[in-house]
């Protein structure tokens, strides 16, 4: 079983574009929505049925007893998250570490749990899908992508699928993190634009840091075809191979409409960009 | 363990770790009461914050800061091109263990929530990459064997463009703490300017961070199922913060009519449209603000940045 994360830094690149056609275009795949603040996966593949909830991610906050409070406000001064203000515990800024507990003199906080998300899973019409929204806040992020992943390679397991499609969110920080750990390749959706390429590079930094094979297909490259090139450039600098180009489509923003991934309604430039990226991205995971 | 004596210790040593001590910058978190704050947000990526907030930003007269506070992807610089002067590094506390003291207790391991340490057969391990600087370990330490180190995780570039004064929030790639960059960012929002601070996609920390005491926030969205779904989701945590916002639908034209929908049934201002258009998404590519090209839409968002000020007032 193989792991492929999509993955780039910048927002709007075409991230779970690529990923639901993905998934519609594999045989036996499973698609894990792993960006937990935004999760949009399931927007894009048809009827979603049968969806469970096969878990929840539990984490913890602290919790002040009013009655017992003496409003002396050391849990204010101790706590490096802000999270108390005015001695009551702001739930999202709250990461749960405990130290207030300590903090306070006559024992009136103790840690409570509550919910990080549940984790979902359902079918699609082009394969299995599991996703979960985070609880607004940091708190347990990594947590709940890991136990995303672990759902994800279950479900694969059961199904008997050949991978994984990992879909992660923007930004490089912990939530790509921990969507790229311990996968087999990555697969970096840039666009033709100033920030795209700056983005990028900081995405790809991130994978090398970590050890993640990395190849890159830039999406709506005839936008700026100049950039596009550069972007391109700059990836072969860093180690990360480009493995096609995705142009401009309007059939890409109908299948969003209409909620379906694009190789399933289209046969448009884009569809047949994406297939041909699709199929090169099969070759090197399976090499 | 005595838990009155690590009550007595948190006092001192927590306090000492998160306060200025030795080098150790711990951004402070301040609530100011500036000119105006306006944060740009939006939940999903791509939907054209930066786009909004450095047209604002070249479009609106009067002493301006722009603070970029997308720290993982920052890009604002890319359009608005300051000259940078001067690099802050930010960092945080992590515990500095004193093996020659530690007694392989455990109580460390135990405290902590992270799960960044491991005691066990007389070997002790940190991973640094899961600790999130609470302190609770050097507080509790009965050895006093764990002392506050400090590590850098980002920096805020500051610099200038025209008559704008720039900072950059930056996260440093491989680091995943990126609230305490924005707490150090938001240091730098001034009384008697306009602040406008350009926020990350998602509703994450670093957005609930970016836009923590804003005046008003704009929601950068597009008309897709994947715009409005995103944009709820903004819309919930800045009701929760308590922040007023509005839209600015971004790449009209270009989808359905969803996103109106909502903002009609709910009475969410829609308070800029632009329209899908190569032009524009040309002039992104290459790095250029849209307001500085377009003396029309110079006009627009400065007509925005007014209704802004009606809105908040």
């Amino acid at each position: 079983m193989k792991q492929l994360v999509i993955a780039g830094g910048k927002g709007g690149t075409g991230k779970t574009t690529l990923a639901t056609s993905f998934l519609a275009l594999s045989e036996s795949g499973v698609l894990v929505d792993c960006d937990v603040d935004a999760p949009n996966a399931h927007l894009l593949l048809g009827s979603v049925t049968d969806e469970q909830v096969v878990g929840t991610v539990e984490g913890h906050m602290a919790r002040i007893d009013e009655v017992a409070c003496t409003r002396c406000g050391r849990c204010e001064e101790a706590c490096f998250f802000y999270a108390i203000q005015e001695f009551r515990v702001e739930e999202m800024f709250c990461r749960g570490c405990a130290v207030c507990t300590m903090a306070c003199p006559v024992g009136a906080i103790s840690m409570a749990e509550r919910k990080v998300g549940d984790v979902r899973v359902a079918r699609t019409d082009y394969g299995p899908l599991v996703w979960g929204e985070l609880a607004y806040g940091e708190a347990g992020t990594g947590k709940f992508i890991n136990a995303l992943r672990d759902v994800g390679g279950e479900v694969a397991l059961r199904e008997s699928s050949e991978i994984i499609f990992v879909d992660a969110s923007a930004g490089i920080g912990c939530p790509l993190i921990s969507s790229i750990t311990g996968v087999d390749l990555m697969l970096a959706v840039a666009e033709p634009t100033v920030s795209g390429k700056s983005d990028l590079e900081r995405a790809l930094r991130v994978a090398r840091h970590f050890g993640v094979r990395t190849l890159v297909c830039v999406n709506r490259y005839d936008l700026h075809e100049p950039t596009a090139k550069e972007v391109e450039r700059m990836a072969r600098e860093v180690g990360a191979e480009p493995v096609g180009r995705i142009p401009y489509d309007p059939e890409v923003v109908r299948a969003v409409v209409e909620g379906m991934p694009v190789v399933a309604v289209s046969d448009g430039p884009a569809a047949g960009a994406i297939r041909e990226v699709f199929g090169r991205v099969m070759e090197k995971l399976f090499e | 363990m005595d838990v009155q004596k690590l009550r007595a210790l948190v006092e001192k040593v927590v306090r000492e770790a998160l306060e200025e001590k030795g080098g150790v910058r711990v951004p402070e978190r301040k609530k100011t009461r500036p000119g105006m704050v306006l944060a740009v947000a939006g939940g999903k990526g791509g939907a054209g914050k930066t786009t909004v907030s450095v047209s604002l930003a070249t479009s609106i007269k009067g002493p301006l800061r722009f603070l970029d506070g997308d720290v993982e992807e920052p890009d604002a610089h890319l359009f608005l091109r300051p000259i940078f002067r001067e690099t802050v590094p930010v960092e945080v506390p992590v515990p500095e263990f004193d093996l020659s003291k530690c007694t392989y207790c455990g109580a460390c391991a135990e405290f902590c929530r992270f799960n960044a340490i491991a005691v066990a057969g007389g070997r002790l391990i940190f991973l640094e990459g899961l600790c999130r600087s609470c302190g609770g370990c050097a507080a509790l330490c009965p050895e006093g064997a764990i002392s506050p180190g400090s590590k850098e995780i980002g920096q805020i570039l500051v610099g200038e463009t025209g008559d704008i004064k720039f900072f950059g929030g930056r996260l440093s790639p491989g680091e995943q703490m990126v609230a305490p960059i924005l707490w150090a960012l938001a240091g730098y929002r001034e009384d008697e300017a306009i602040n406008i601070v350009d926020g990350p996609p998602g509703v994450g920390a670093g957005m609930i961070e970016a836009v923590w005491g804003a005046d008003y926030c704009l929601l950068v969205t597009e008309p897709t199922p994947l715009g409005l779904h995103d944009l709820k989701r903004s819309a919930d945590v800045l009701g929760i913060l308590g922040v007023p916002y509005g839209v600015v639908l971004n790449k009209d034209g270009m989808g359905d009519g969803r996103v109106e929908r909502f903002c009609e049934e709910n009475g969410i201002p829609i308070l800029m449209r632009i329209p899908y258009e190569e032009r524009i998404a040309a002039l992104c590519a290459r790095g250029i603000p849209l307001a500085r090209e377009d003396p029309k839409w110079a006009e627009k968002f400065a007509e925005l940045y007014g209704r802004v000020q009606e809105l908040v007032t």
